[in-house]
């Protein structure tokens, strides 16, 4: 486990390089990207459903990058979209056409409908996050004491 | 360019690049080669975008991201697809 965060803090690191963000966000965006990836494998080792991980891992990385940016004044999506990388499903994706280059149709199938799963999943966290972030702001700012 | 050309040869670079290396140093393994080497084209930003905009209630532009995305992952792969298939046909095995 320590392992595999180490290896997503790296990932992260180096495509913050291939998309050119500041220089002082990189290593904020790949601690983000490891906590995420901590949170993913512990919920989904604890629970046995890799969706909810997907979710939550997701949405902590989300809550973190809201909370970076407010601090660091730079835009969310800075961080967001580098830190969500370690957890996209290439290899799900993968195996879909390996098995649909074997003729497995069965098989293609039910590995899509994962990947496809867990790719909406990711996409929904950080969509809910973004729209929960936007009533908080809404309504703290129409309520006047 | 067109983002479909650009992801199709992508996708057949890729995959062809991971069969040769495979077969001339007689190590590693083709399926972890190539899916770390699409992570850089498959297109979760625009997946992400189009949802984002979906929820926020801008329709059209969500389907257009949404649309954009699913192409530029069906180009990438078929463009893996082809090079796996013919790699197969010659009689090559995925795995050493």
């Amino acid at each position: 486990m320590i392992q595999s965060i180490i290896y997503s803090f790296f990932a992260a690191l180096f495509f913050s390089f291939l998309f050119n963000v500041p220089k002082r966000s990189i290593l904020v965006t790949a601690s983000i990207a490891g906590v995420g990836y901590a949170v993913f494998i512990l919920i989904s080792n604890n629970l046995g459903i890799e969706l909810v991980g997907y979710f939550f891992g997701t949405f902590i990385m989300a809550i973190l990058s809201e909370i970076a940016a407010r601090i660091m004044k730079m835009a969310t999506t800075t961080f967001i979209t580098i830190a969500v990388i370690p957890l996209v499903p290439g290899l799900g994706l993968y195996k879909t056409m390996e098995y649909l280059v074997k003729n497995d149709y069965s098989a293609a199938i039910q590995t899509g409908t994962n990947a496809m799963l867990a790719a909406g999943t990711i996409a929904m966290a950080i969509a809910v996050n973004t729209l929960l972030v936007k009533l908080y702001i809404h309504f703290s700012n129409n309520i006047k004491i | 360019m067109f983002h479909f050309i650009i992801s199709l040869i992508g996708g057949i670079v890729t995959a062809f690049i991971a069969i040769c290396a495979t077969q001339i140093f007689k190590y590693g393994n083709i399926e972890l080669i190539i899916s770390g080497a699409i992570m850089p084209l498959l297109p979760g930003l625009a997946m992400t975008n189009a949802i984002r905009d979906s929820m926020r209630g801008d329709l059209v532009s969500g389907v257009t991201r949404g649309t954009e995305a699913i192409i530029v992952a069906i180009a990438l792969a078929i463009g893996v697809m082809i090079i796996l298939k013919s790699w197969l046909l010659l009689g090559g095995g995925l795995s050493l």
